[in-house]
Order: C-alpha cells, then sequence, then structure tokens
C-alpha cells in the first residue's frame, strides 16, 4: 500500500466530514461510551457476535475455557481439565483466534495464542464474541474469530461489593471479590480472584487418577476512572494474573512437569471530546507476560522460560459525522522485545493504521468499510481490508455479507526459537466470505451464518534437512462451515424461561492433500436452557462434540451435560444466592484431546452475595 | 489409541516376491510373531503410545499394534527402543517413564519396569543384568543415570550416575560402551562400566554429539559422531567423525572426520560393512577402511536404518503426522524391493 495514497484518503474523509458535521444531531455520550465495545457494535457490519450474559460467566466461573465451550462455537483443545487450552474456531488453528481485552490484541507474542485456562474469567462487564476475520480490526490472528473482554467504566453513583464463593469435587475452589464505587466524578473497581484444585479426579474405565494436575491461580484487577471536565476523561485499567498449574499425565504417560505463567495488562486511555461528534482517544498500554516450564516440578531451579514486553500507543480517531456516518481511524505503534531461553533476545517495532466507515445509506441498508497497513521491521506486512453489508429486507429478517483479508504474523517462537527458527518467514495470509442471516421474531430469533476461509502461507513446523524442527510457509487451508445460533425468550406470570443454542458444521481441509485437518470437530452443537421462578432458577446445558482427529488417531465424539439449582434467600437482608451444581451427569468418559481424560460426574456448591 | 478396531492386515502382493528363505528350516515358529521384522514406531509425543508392526519374513503376514493388540494395554508414549535378551524383548517407553517386558515372539506382557526410571532411551545387557540409560530431566545436567536391571525378578537393582545425556549402549565382554550424546546440550564422550562392578572405569572423549555405538570384528568399538551442522543459529561447523575405540585399552585407535555436510544420524554394522546414513541417504564403507565413503548407495528419505541377511531396511517417518513406511532394499544391487505402511513415526527395526 503507498502511504501517501493511504494519507490523502485520510484526509478526504476527514474534510468531507466537517462538511456534514453541522447539521445533524448526534451526540457521543461520553459517560457511558466504550471504544472497544463501539468497536465490535458499530464497525463490525455484516459480522455475527454472541454477547455472553453475566449469570453464564457466574455459572462456568472456573475458567474462561468453560465458559465459552458451553456457550460459543468454539472448540477448546484443552490439555485435561484446568491445563493448557487453545481454541478452534471455524476449523482454523489455535493461533487463528484473537482475544481482545479493551480494545487491545493480547495474544501471546511468543506463540500467537492465547490460554484460556491462563485468563481472568471473571473481570469483565462485557464479553463478547464476534465470529469471522477481524484483522483489520482488531491485529493478527483474528482469522477463525475474536473473543472481547470490557470493562465498562461509568460515572453515575453507585456503590457495591460482589462476593462470589464455590467449592466442589477435587477440592475445586474459587473466591472472587469485587468492589465498585463511582460518582458522576470518578469510578473504582476493584477485584481479587483466586482459583485452585487438586484436580486429582479418576480417569473413567481405567485404574489411574489424574496425577500432577493441581493447579491455584490469582488475579487482581484495578479500573479507575476520573472525569476531568465535560470534555476529558481518564481511565485506567489494569490486570494482573498469576497461575503456578502442574500439566497433568496422559493416559500413556506419568508427568511431573510444572507450568507459570505471569501476564500483567495495562492500560491508560484518555478520551477527548473534541466535538460532539468528534472524539479522540490516546492510549498507552504496557502488556507483560512471562512463562517457566518446569520438567520436573520437584526441582524449581531448573526451567526454561520465556518474557515478552510490549509497549502500545495509540491514537483512535472517531467521528459520528452524521447519524448515518461514522468514521474511525487509529494510528498505532507497539515494540515488542521478548527473551527467553530458546531464543536472543529480540524486538520488533510495528506502525499501524487503521482506517474504517460505517454508512448508513438507505433506512435498511448500511455497510462498513475498513482498511489496515502495518509497517514493521522484519517483514512486509499485506494490506488489509474489511467490507460487511446488511440489508434489512423487515423487521424480522436482516441479510448480511462481509469479505475480509486477515493475516497473522510469525511468532517469536517462529522467528527466532534455537534451533530452528527462520527469520526469512512472511505473515500468513486469509481471505474470507461470510453470509449471514438474521430472523428475529417476538421470543425466538434465529442467526444462521455461511463461511469461507482461504488460507495460505500458514505456517508450519515441520522436520528440516539438518534434523530440526523449523517452520515455513506451507500449508494452504480451505475452511468452509455454517453456524446456526438460536434463542428463545419467554415470560409469563413469575415464570421466565430462556433457551440458547448453537450449532456449527465445519469442513477443514488441507488444499493439497484435501485432508481433513487435525484437531477440527466436523459438528459440534451446545445448548442451554435457564428457568426461573420466583426465588429459583434452575439450568441445564449440554455440549455435542463430533470425532476430532489427531493424526494418526481419532478422539471419539462426545456428549456431556451440566445442570444447576440456585435458591436466592430473599428472607436475609443482601439476598445472597446458594446454588448446587451437578457437572457431567451422565458421567460420560469424554477427552477433548488425546488421552487426557475430562472427568465424571461431579459436583459444585455455590454461593453469590451482593452488598 | 482404539486398538480393538485394528485389523489383521494380509499383503496381498506378497506372493510376487519369490523368496529363497521360504522353505529354510522345519522348525515350528515360536509365536505369532517369530520368522519375521518387528517397527518399533515411536508415537505421538503429545498424549500418543508407541505401537509396533510385524512384517513376516514372506511378506504375506502383516499386522498393526501387535503389542496393544495381543494385552489390551498400549506400550506408553515414545516408543524409544527395544532391548532383546534371549526370549524377552524390553520395550522402552521413553515419555512413558517405563518398560514393558514382552515374550518377543508371542508379544505377551511378562512384566512392567516402572518407579525409577527417568527418561529412558536405551538397553544393553552384560553380566546377566540389564542396562538402561535415562537421561533424567531434559534441563538436568547432574539427574542421569544407567538403571541396573536384576533380569531374574525384572526390578532396578542399582543405578550408576554418569554425564549428561547417556544415549546409545552395547556390551563388549563384561564392560558397556555408553555415548553421551548430550540431552539437550551436546556430550563428546564416552562412558566405559564394568557390568561385574557397576562402576566406571574410563571416559574416552570423541567426536561431539557421539550417538550410535558398534563392535567390529577386531573387538573394536565404532562410534559415529554428528558433529554439528552450520545453521543460522550455530554458524560454525563441526564436522560428524567416525571413531575407533580399542576394546582392550579403551584408547581411541583413530578418527575419520566426514565431509562437510555430512552429519550420520545413524549407523549399523552388518558383515563387515558400516552402513551410515544423513536424513536423505545410505553410505556404505568397509569396516576396516580409513576414508569415508562419498557416494551414496541408496537415495531415499531416511528415519531408520537396519541391515540384516543382505537387506537394507530404511523407515520413512513422513511428515511426522500421518504413518510412516519401511522400505526394504536389496544390499547388493541397492534395488527396492519392498515398501509397508507402517506406524507413526518408525524409529527401530528389529528381527525376530
Amino acid at each position: 500500500m503507498n502511504v501517501k495514497r493511504f494519507l490523502i484518503f485520510f484526509i478526504i474523509i476527514a474534510i468531507a466530514s466537517n462538511s456534514y458535521s453541522q447539521r445533524d444531531s448526534v451526540v457521543v455520550n461520553l459517560d457511558a461510551f466504550s471504544l472497544s465495545i463501539s468497536k465490535v457494535k458499530n464497525f463490525s457490519k455484516g459480522y455475527s457476535t454472541i454477547l455472553i450474559s453475566d449469570n453464564l460467566v457466574t455459572r462456568n466461573i472456573r475458567s474462561l475455557t468453560d465458559i465459552l465451550k458451553f456457550n460459543s462455537f468454539i472448540y477448546f483443545k484443552e490439555n485435561g481439565l484446568g491445563m493448557v487450552s487453545s481454541p478452534s474456531f471455524r476449523g482454523t488453528s489455535a493461533s487463528h483466534t484473537a482475544v481482545v481485552w479493551n480494545g487491545i490484541n493480547i495474544n501471546s507474542q511468543l506463540n500467537g495464542q492465547v490460554d484460556f485456562n491462563a485468563i481472568s474469567a471473571n473481570s469483565y462487564n462485557n464479553i463478547a464474541v464476534r465470529s469471522g476475520g477481524g484483522s483489520v480490526l482488531f491485529g493478527s490472528g483474528a482469522i477463525g474469530g475474536s473473543i472481547h473482554l470490557d470493562n465498562l467504566i461509568t460515572f453515575s453513583k453507585q456503590e457495591r461489593h460482589k462476593v462470589l464463593a464455590n467449592y466442589g469435587s477435587f477440592n475445586t475452589k474459587h473466591i472472587s471479590y469485587d468492589y465498585l464505587n463511582s460518582n458522576v466524578k470518578s469510578f473504582v473497581n476493584i477485584g481479587i480472584t483466586t482459583n485452585s484444585s487438586d484436580n486429582d479426579f479418576k480417569y473413567l474405565n481405567s485404574s489411574l487418577i489424574n496425577e500432577n494436575g493441581s493447579y491455584y491461580n490469582y488475579n487482581f484487577d484495578v479500573n479507575y476512572g476520573y472525569k476531568i471536565n465535560e470534555k476529558h476523561q481518564l481511565k485506567l485499567y489494569s490486570s494482573s494474573f498469576f497461575a503456578d498449574r502442574n500439566l497433568s499425565r496422559t493416559l500413556n504417560a506419568p508427568s511431573n512437569d510444572g507450568y507459570e505463567d505471569i501476564n500483567s495488562k495495562n492500560l491508560v486511555e484518555w478520551n477527548f471530546s473534541i466535538s460532539p461528534k468528534e472524539l479522540i482517544t490516546s492510549r498507552v498500554s504496557y502488556i507483560f507476560e512471562k512463562f517457566k516450564f518446569f520438567d520436573n516440578n520437584k526441582n524449581k531451579s531448573n526451567f526454561s522460560d520465556g518474557m515478552t514486553k510490549r509497549k502500545i500507543a495509540q491514537i483512535d480517531y472517531n467521528n459520528s459525522i452524521s447519524r448515518k456516518l461514522k468514521l474511525n481511524s487509529i494510528l498505532g505503534f507497539e515494540s515488542v522485545s521478548a527473551s527467553g531461553s530458546s531464543f536472543a533476545s529480540n524486538t520488533r517495532n510495528i506502525l499501524s493504521g487503521v482506517l474504517s466507515l460505517n454508512h448508513q445509506l438507505t433506512k435498511k441498508m448500511s455497510y462498513g468499510i475498513q482498511f489496515r497497513k502495518d509497517f514493521q521491521n522484519d517483514f512486509e506486512s499485506p494490506f488489509l481490508y474489511s467490507l460487511g453489508i446488511e440489508q434489512k429486507f423487515s423487521k424480522k429478517y436482516t441479510l448480511s455479507f462481509n469479505t475480509s483479508k486477515n493475516f497473522r504474523i510469525p511468532t517469536f517462537n517462529d522467528l527466532y526459537w534455537q534451533p530452528g527458527g527462520n527469520i526469512n518467514l512472511k505473515p500468513e495470509a486469509s481471505y474470507q466470505f461470510e453470509i449471514g442471516n438474521t430472523i428475529s421474531f417476538k421470543n425466538i430469533s434465529f442467526q444462521l451464518n455461511g463461511f469461507y476461509i482461504k488460507s495460505s502461507d500458514l505456517i508450519q513446523w515441520i522436520p528440516s534437512q539438518s534434523g530440526f524442527w523449523s517452520p515455513t510457509n506451507t500449508d494452504k487451508t480451505k475452511n468452509l462451515g455454517i453456524e446456526i445460533s438460536a434463542n428463545y425468550k419467554k415470560f409469563f406470570k413469575n415464570h421466565f424461561i430462556e433457551m440458547n443454542m448453537n450449532y456449527s458444521h465445519t469442513d477443514a481441509k488441507d488444499i493439497e492433500t484435501n485432508k481433513q485437518l487435525i484437531s477440527v470437530p466436523k459438528n459440534r452443537f451446545n445448548a442451554l436452557v435457564n428457568y426461573h421462578y420466583t426465588n429459583w432458577s434452575l439450568f441445564y446445558q449440554m455440549l455435542f462434540n463430533d470425532d476430532v482427529q489427531f493424526l494418526v488417531d481419532t478422539i471419539p465424539a462426545f456428549q456431556v451435560s451440566n445442570i444447576g439449582l440456585e435458591y436466592q434467600l430473599s428472607i436475609l437482608k443482601n439476598k445472597p444466592k446458594i446454588g448446587f451444581v451437578i457437572n457431567n451427569i451422565y458421567n460420560a468418559n469424554y477427552q477433548n484431546t488425546l488421552n487426557r481424560p475430562m472427568p465424571g460426574l461431579n459436583f459444585q456448591i455455590t454461593t453469590n452475595i451482593n452488598f | 489409541m482404539n486398538f480393538k478396531q485394528t485389523v489383521f492386515l494380509v499383503a496381498i502382493s506378497g506372493f510376487l516376491v519369490t523368496s529363497c528363505n521360504n522353505e529354510n528350516e522345519p522348525t515350528l515358529p515360536k509365536g505369532e510373531y517369530d520368522k519375521g521384522i518387528l517397527i518399533a514406531n515411536e508415537g505421538a509425543f503429545s498424549g500418543g503410545t508407541g505401537t509396533i508392526n510385524f512384517i513376516s519374513n514372506d511378506y504375506t503376514t502383516t499386522e498393526e499394534k501387535i503389542y496393544n493388540k495381543v494385552n489390551n494395554e498400549n506400550i506408553g508414549t515414545i516408543l524409544q527402543s527395544i532391548g532383546f535378551n534371549n526370549d524377552d524383548a524390553y520395550l522402552i517407553a521413553n515419555i512413558g517413564n517405563k518398560i514393558a517386558v514382552a515374550n518377543r515372539f508371542t508379544m505377551k506382557k511378562i512384566t512392567e519396569i516402572s518407579g525409577d526410571l527417568n527418561n529412558p532411551r536405551y538397553m544393553a545387557f552384560a553380566n546377566g543384568k540389564g542396562f538402561v540409560t535415562n537421561w533424567g530431566e531434559g534441563s538436568d545436567t547432574t539427574d542421569d543415570f544407567i538403571a541396573v536391571i536384576d533380569l531374574t525378578t525384572n526390578t532396578i537393582s542399582s543405578k550408576i550416575t554418569v554425564s549428561e545425556g547417556p544415549e546409545h549402549i552395547i556390551a563388549s565382554g563384561n564392560f558397556l560402551y555408553v555415548s553421551h550424546k548430550g540431552g539437550w546440550g551436546s556430550g563428546n564422550t564416552i562412558t566405559v562400566i564394568n557390568a561385574s562392578t557397576n562402576t566406571i572405569v574410563k571416559t574416552v572423549s570423541v567426536g561431539d554429539i557421539p550417538d550410535e555405538l558398534a563392535l567390529d570384528n577386531r573387538g573394536n568399538i565404532l562410534v559415529s559422531c554428528e558433529g554439528k551442522a552450520e545453521t543460522s543459529w550455530n554458524p560454525t561447523e563441526v564436522l560428524g567423525s567416525l571413531v575407533k575405540i580399542n576394546g582392550v585399552t579403551n584408547e581411541v585407535i583413530s578418527t575419520i572426520n566426514f565431509a562437510s555436510g555430512f552429519h550420520p544420524n545413524s549407523m549399523v554394522l552388518n558383515a563387515g560393512n558400516i552402513y551410515l546414513s544423513t536424513s536423505s541417504s545410505v553410505y556404505k564403507m568397509d569396516e576396516n577402511a580409513t576414508a569415508v565413503p562419498t557416494s551414496k548407495i541408496i537415495t531415499t528419505p531416511v528415519y531408520g536404518i537396519s541391515v540384516n541377511e543382505d537387506k537394507i531396511y530404511v523407515t520413512d517417518a513422513k511428515d511426522y503426522q500421518t504413518n510412516g513406511s519401511l522400505k526394504i532394499f536389496d544390499a547388493t544391487t541397492n534395488l527396492e524391493l519392498k515398501e509397508f505402511t507402517v506406524g507413526l513415526i518408525p524409529g527401530k527395526i528389529y528381527f525376530n
């Protein structure tokens, strides 16, 4: 992409915006404004999003893996309960799902992935799962989809304490405390969480137990906001996580490995409302991740480790030119340095420019268009684009279409790992087409998406001539699939019933060999039923996961269901809730990854107090 | 791993090969897997299990996962190698940290050795005992040892502490020779152990990354040293070498350096010839030759090689994600005779 042309385009749009801005009365309401949420909502025309509600989070609070595997389309390759867990979204690989925390892509700079068991599950006000490519807005790795974890800072008078305490089988504990105090001028939110488990469940149909599977983790969050005046707001987000896990055995081998993670995410955001329509947000972020791997957790003086430090600065300009036309441009700079036992210290700098436009063309038709170009010292980054169109045919039916080009840049491991790292890699490229249908009636709504993803230059580690494994840009894949979700809600008298279901069919193949990709379930289905009556609530959730190929083996299909009952003690002052959950009620013997059995029937007691 | 689904495969093309070994001995077979080739497949590193393929000498019978099928259990993760002592096969599961002891002809499990092993690699037998090299933890350079196995009880009777990365082990009379490949680091020594006293009698310096060991016709110990290839993270090449150690004095007799770019990954000694392989070819030299071979005899992807009764056996691990293959070549003409699909990452070839 020609930089000059890019800038000219930007300027023209900016000029156009000024001439429009006078006769419109749309106002950015800064008080309840979250830029990162608005990106998923406003600049994602044609993309489907699943919002994970608070009570779903509370229910599966042990990990983000548990929350998402029962409530989204994503398949998790969880190496045993609580162990390293990587996603497969739309049949793409583990580094093709981006996790975006308050607008910042937090995928590991070392392996490109997020371990969904090494990230806090209950630190956010808003969790959204967005299907489809989003590299333009959310950066490297947003190919299968993206998961958005957001904190809301609002300036209204409120104060609350929230305590959650769960205890369950295998000595599994969750305790968290969340405090919020805000007024028209300032906002403070502090959260502390701890999870732990002996995780020593028995393997069904075997004499073995899940040895060496214990874990604990802590999370500490601070979110702070200060409203300087009507035009300026300062926000600070900070989240730190520490986990210590033993890595559990498999059916075929014992283990005495251990793993420690520390990650710290920090963001300062300054919102400046230039005019009622224009908002400039400047952000500075510092993200730190570090891991230590112990091949004998009894002797922690021997380990291998890796660490990255990222510094990010962004200027994000939003212009609601009119009620119909919204513009967003981002100029970002990022500097990442990494070091570790398996590679020398290295740094990379990335400069990126993003331009997004959303236009309500007619009452019924709208579209969004976005461009991105990165410049970096290691390799040439492709010019990325995304186009989405929505057409409302009636109140009940909306048809949407989107196409995008997405990418994933080589990670530090890919480039510098010793031995094997390949500094001549180029970014992976992925093209995507998607058609979406939304059908809504009074109590029930459906979403039906069909997608096609074609990826090339996929980075794969293969054995080289010199006997080492080394990454190359070899693989080409195509993923074809459909996703159907349905949601039903109904109130009658004191009763409330809600049902959600998600089904996906994915056909993911290597283009050259025409073979199915490993670790992709063809069919996947999950469903949830919630029922409330006065102080009682009952839920039932189930997951069906099809056969999964792993190398020369097949992980058999499975079905697992959980049931829970909750009662609110209205007679007590703070109306605490107590609940009882039975996980895997049919005692299914199942595995997410090869020869790593998951627990059979197990229990959990939950308590939840707000005051 | 569903070994119940394993099927008996009969090679339909077997009759095409007119073998001259067919009507050799009228002796009864000692088991279902007598008179054939055993291929040890490492299997998947993450959660997988090693497996063994059987191919009868006349190529008419082929069967996969034979141990898993006979015993209805898995060997364990990464079948590194098999040690043989009379009728007993010692199946060494490297990540599985155990050794399954089975009858080599029936594959029926006798017992299991586990507990005190730590990353076991290879096994040799001397003085009525078994000796197993153990890497210990990859990142720990001081926990490497040789496990001494009491062969009557099949239990670990003692441990001999050795330096980092003990790999191959062979017996010569009452002495054991251990190559120190060096774990994740890189070694350059051979340890000599007295099999009666279980003590180290000598440490011999050889080339970088000594790997395979063999005994020649004069009782000398041959050591193939990989050296280090030139790569972006290792800018200075270290040549591979073939080192000969006198089996009586334990002194190095000779060191022959290989040509630049030649880094052998396996070595086999058979009928007076040394066979060496790289990842793409097989070379041959006389065991008493003083110069290294310059031309290859076979060009094919190589993961492991073995030579037996005038045939060269070569495994190909393919992409390490799908089943590999075994190719059989005539050792006189070097022509390919036959190819069989075997298991995931076929590493070693043995003969029953």
